[in-house]
């Protein structure tokens, strides 16, 4: 008993830190010029690859750059990348994925046969053949992940409106003769919202890592815009030296992932949705 | 004819750990099992039935615990044994048959495999010398082709052969005692026939002790000769079976028999007299379980000593107001 | 179990199809004209007449189901067109790296097993005890590490700074433990957990309890009983996994400097060599089905149900 009070207590705690952290990075990233104590794109050779100094917090790297503001900066960069992907994506697959549960049909035959093929291919691979055809860059970057990833979440989303669709109250507004878009918008919709919710969080972190593993592939984000795999990129032919120019980038990408990955599963045990 | 018992639970208090607190699941149950006869235990889900059974086998889950009384199997006590003994016992000594049979198996591995395991894990023999004695047994449990059964996986067979197969597997070791946990529950009605005298047969065959666990009056009925009725955790009424049934004392027993749907077309007033509600058994010293929900109940029910009491010869109720 | 392979295998047709059709469909979604991308890859001044005398050349002229239908006449006999940047076959660039590749899968796939199964058998059946706290924080770790990352951290603390293994390149035995180590480090999070929960799953199932009550040895319910049921999950996760290393663990193989799959990808991107990102994702869809296909048998083989489904 005492040890099931603990588990809760170390939850709740757990909860608090991991919010606080995706809350702190949040406004790190919308205030960015407010925290950041340098220009993050000021190239001043004769500064480059010193220590930590009162002007520079965490030192420069091989272009002289402060290290502190890009990593500030980095923080816009990959959560906002990372916050706009998925909201493109939840912008496709929530009416693709109502419509292919809840009208089924051959609308939803086709969409199944179109995830069969799409499923088919490795999803991060997909995405670089994607940026490979549409060239590097961040709009590239959002654009070919946004399709790549659609697919796998209208899917989910389909079997979640599928379980929802046959249970009692949804069968009662249609025996009652309530329209299709209102027993969408009023039963259907709220059903699965916060299961969808927990979705998005859960995998947000995910999303972070495919951004940074891009962008350290030289794919993303193109200089001399800041985004922690990229640091980590600029930094590898130095690491031997400098080995904290590639250190700090990789802490902010662990604490971020693990924070929201933490957060998406305090989520889902606050919403209950786990069947154990 | 006095027979020694083989099995003898005395006073035994199971309690299960919960988020909610301590629940008192098994309270002052005791009684005995003698060869070749069937000791009954009726009750509703979550009266403590199930707790009893794997309490014997020692094999309680990890939240419940035995807090007080004794388990003693001929002179073992089952609750101080080594874990390595008691491995031995089980199976060989005091077998189970379990309540749903089309669970009880692994669906990835063979009949065969089931049966020959349990063999060799308790007998000095090789493979073959197992696999031999598995068909003969499946024969005697009456299951056609026995040979190609072994080969056969869980899903391929109904829930009445599944159960006949581990009578056949019981039988095979010859145990003292079997512990039957509803195991007529999940099968349809022919089967549940054939299963009950398959059971009968084995104590007379093999003069094995059998726990029969019901919540089936006519399973008990059928076969046991001793009844305990149980109720919240206690046994609140014990008797030879013909006595249990013409002269229920108990009010929950008289409920639960009139509760039987009959041939005639019976008023159905006195179930709806029982309220729904399920007893409460957290924290509850020394009251009546039954309380809440008794007709009889007044104010000489509360705070009394709660023994089981014996009202003529044989028969035990836990009530204040009989005797 | 015949007929449930060759059920499987019909069902691969319309995937394959498709997967072919995708890859074609990208490689024409190109902003601007194939050819001048082969020129200027070439490092050929995309003159009109140049421009034009290749597009015969490389059939871009044709309707484009004619060019698809063409395509796949190749592609099924194995020609995959040429590199525009090194002008060599794809096909054998790309049998060039897949060895590699399917080196450094294999020894991931062995740690993988190695670590997260007992492991995660062990976090189930002491639930709730030192080791299943240490499997769950070495599970959220692994799968928040960026494996850039992770790979530059090992390289930098076992090789620079221990030199206990060489950093970079592909060579003797000691240049495939830190990368298969990276590429396997986030999978074995997620198995050990999945295990974990697969067995205690089945702990509560009553064929446990049964054989318990038939006496029989705890070691024996969890190697025989417990094991073979609860690999199933894992097979499946396993396979899908084995699909996504073999069709190139890009990151690792880039940061290793390991000449697989994954690096010619990765280049043949970075220098819009479009024959060769096309064979490439096309090699890699097909790897991925097959090991899927691999991952159905070997789910139908553990587990009987299927078979038997099958069979009827």
């Amino acid at each position: 008993m005492l040890k099931n009070v603990k588990r809760q207590l170390l939850s709740h705690k757990l909860m608090m830190i991991s919010s606080m952290i995706v809350f702190f990075m949040t406004l790190l990233a919308l205030l960015a010029p407010f925290f950041a104590p340098n220009d993050p794109n000021l190239v001043d050779i004769t500064h480059k690859l010193q220590g930590p100094s009162s002007k520079f917090p965490l030192g420069t790297d091989h272009l002289g750059r402060d290290i502190l503001s890009r990593l500030i900066y980095g923080t816009r960069t990959s959560l906002g990348t990372a916050f706009l992907v998925m909201g493109l994506t939840m912008m496709i697959s929530i009416p693709l994925g109502i419509y292919a549960g809840f009208r089924g049909g051959w609308g939803d035959y086709l969409f199944m046969r179109i995830c069969d093929i799409l499923m088919a291919f490795p999803s991060f691979l997909l995405s670089l053949a994607l940026i490979g055809i549409l060239g590097p860059g961040l709009v590239n970057l959002i654009l070919a992940m946004v399709l790549v990833q659609w697919v796998f979440y209208a899917r989910v989303i389909r079997g979640m409106v599928l379980s929802v669709k046959e249970q009692n109250f949804v069968l009662a507004a249609k025996v009652c003769g309530t329209s299709r878009l209102v027993i969408v918008i009023k039963h259907i919709l709220p059903a699965i919202i916060s299961q969808v919710a927990v979705l998005v969080f859960m995998d947000i972190g995910g999303v972070v890592l495919a951004i940074s593993g891009l962008s350290f592939l030289g794919l993303g984000i193109q200089p001399p815009g800041a985004e922690w795999g990229m640091m980590i990129n600029d930094s590898k032919q130095f690491f031997r030296n400098a080995p904290s120019l590639m250190l700090y980038p990789g802490m902010m990408i662990l604490i971020v992932v693990v924070a929201f990955n933490l957060f998406g599963e305090a989520l889902r045990d606050a919403l209950d949705l786990r069947r154990e | 004819m006095e027979q020694q018992p083989i099995l003898t639970v005395n006073k035994l208090n199971i309690d299960v750990s919960t988020p909610h607190g301590v629940t008192q699941v098994v309270r002052d149950v005791s009684f005995k099992i003698e060869a070749g006869k069937v000791f009954g235990f009726v009750g509703e889900s979550g009266s403590g039935k199930t707790m009893t059974c794997m309490s014997l086998l020692n094999l309680l889950p990890g939240e419940a615990k035995v807090v007080k009384g004794s388990i003693k199997f001929r002179n073992k006590d089952i609750l101080n044994c080594s874990a390595k003994d008691m491995r031995k016992a089980r199976g060989s000594e005091i077998a189970m048959i379990m309540q749903n049979p089309m669970t009880a198996f692994n669906p990835v591995r063979t009949i065969g495999r089931h049966f020959i395991e349990t063999l060799k894990t308790h007998l000095p023999i090789t493979k073959q010398q197992a696999r031999t004695m598995a068909i003969a047994y499946l024969e005697k449990a009456d299951l056609p082709n026995p040979e190609n059964l072994l080969k056969q996986y869980p899903f391929q067979l109904s829930g009445g052969m599944l159960q006949r197969v581990m009578i056949a597997i019981t039988m095979s070791l010859n145990p003292s005692i079997l512990i039957a946990d509803e195991p007529t529950t999940a099968l349809d009605a022919t089967n549940q026939l054939q299963i009950l005298q398959q059971l009968n047969w084995l104590r007379k065959e093999y003069d094995t002790g059998i726990l029969l666990v019901s919540h089936d009056l006519g399973v008990i009925a059928q076969l046991a000769d001793e009844v305990a009725v149980m109720y919240g955790g206690y046994i609140v009424e014990k008797a030879p079976v013909f006595k249990l049934f013409n002269r229920p004392m108990h009010p929950y027993t008289r409920v639960l028999l009139e509760s039987r749907l009959g041939l005639t077309r019976r008023k159905i007033k006195s179930v709806q007299r029982v309220s729904v509600s399920s007893p409460n058994l957290i924290n509850k010293e020394n009251t009546c379980p039954f309380f809440e929900r008794c007709e009889d109940a007044d104010h000489t029910c509360v705070n009394d000593n709660l023994e089981l009491k014996e009202c003529e010869k044989d028969h035990l109720v836990r009530c204040v107001k009989s005797g | 179990m015949g007929w449930f392979i060759v059920k499987r295998l019909t069902s691969l047709i319309p995937i394959l199809f498709g997967i072919s059709l995708i890859t074609f469909i990208l490689l024409h979604l190109t902003p601007g004209d194939p050819a001048v991308a082969y020129l200027r890859a070439s490092h050929i001044p995309p003159a009109d007449e140049t421009v034009a005398a290749l597009r015969v050349e490389l059939g871009l002229d044709k309707p484009l189901y004619v060019q698809y239908v063409e395509w796949l006449g190749k592609v099924v006999q194995l020609d995959l067109g040429m590199s525009y940047v090194s002008k060599k076959s794809v096909w054998d660039e790309i049998m060039l790296h897949f060895f590699p590749t399917v080196q450094l899968t294999l020894a991931s796939c062995i740690l993988i097993v190695v670590v997260s199964l007992p492991i995660g058998i062990m976090s189930a059946i002491y639930k709730g005890k030192l080791i299943d706290q240490f499997s769950r924080i070495i599970a959220f770790v692994s799968v928040s590490m960026p494996a850039f990352w992770f790979g530059f951290l090992l390289i930098y603390f076992l090789s620079v700074k221990l030199d206990l293994f060489p950093v970079l390149g592909r060579g003797t035995f000691a240049h495939l433990v830190l990368p298969s180590l990276t590429l396997s480090f986030a999978y074995i999070g997620t198995y050990m957990r999945l295990l974990r929960a697969s067995v205690l799953e089945n702990l509560n199932e009553p064929f446990v309890m049964y054989a318990r009550a038939r006496g029989l040895r705890e070691r024996l319910i969890v190697s025989r009983h417990l094991l073979k049921k609860s690999l199933l999950p894992l097979v499946t996760g396993l396979g899908m996994s084995l699909g996504n290393m073999l069709s190139g663990a890009v990151i690792v193989e880039t940061v290793f400097a390991w000449p697989g799959m994954g690096q010619l990808f990765v280049t043949s991107i970075l220098t819009r060599d479009y024959p060769m990102i096309q064979g490439c994702l096309l090699f890699m869809g097909v790897i991925f089905v097959v090991c899927n296909l691999l991952v159905d048998l070997a789910y139908s083989f553990l587990d009987p149900r299927i078979r038997w489904e099958g069979e009827k």
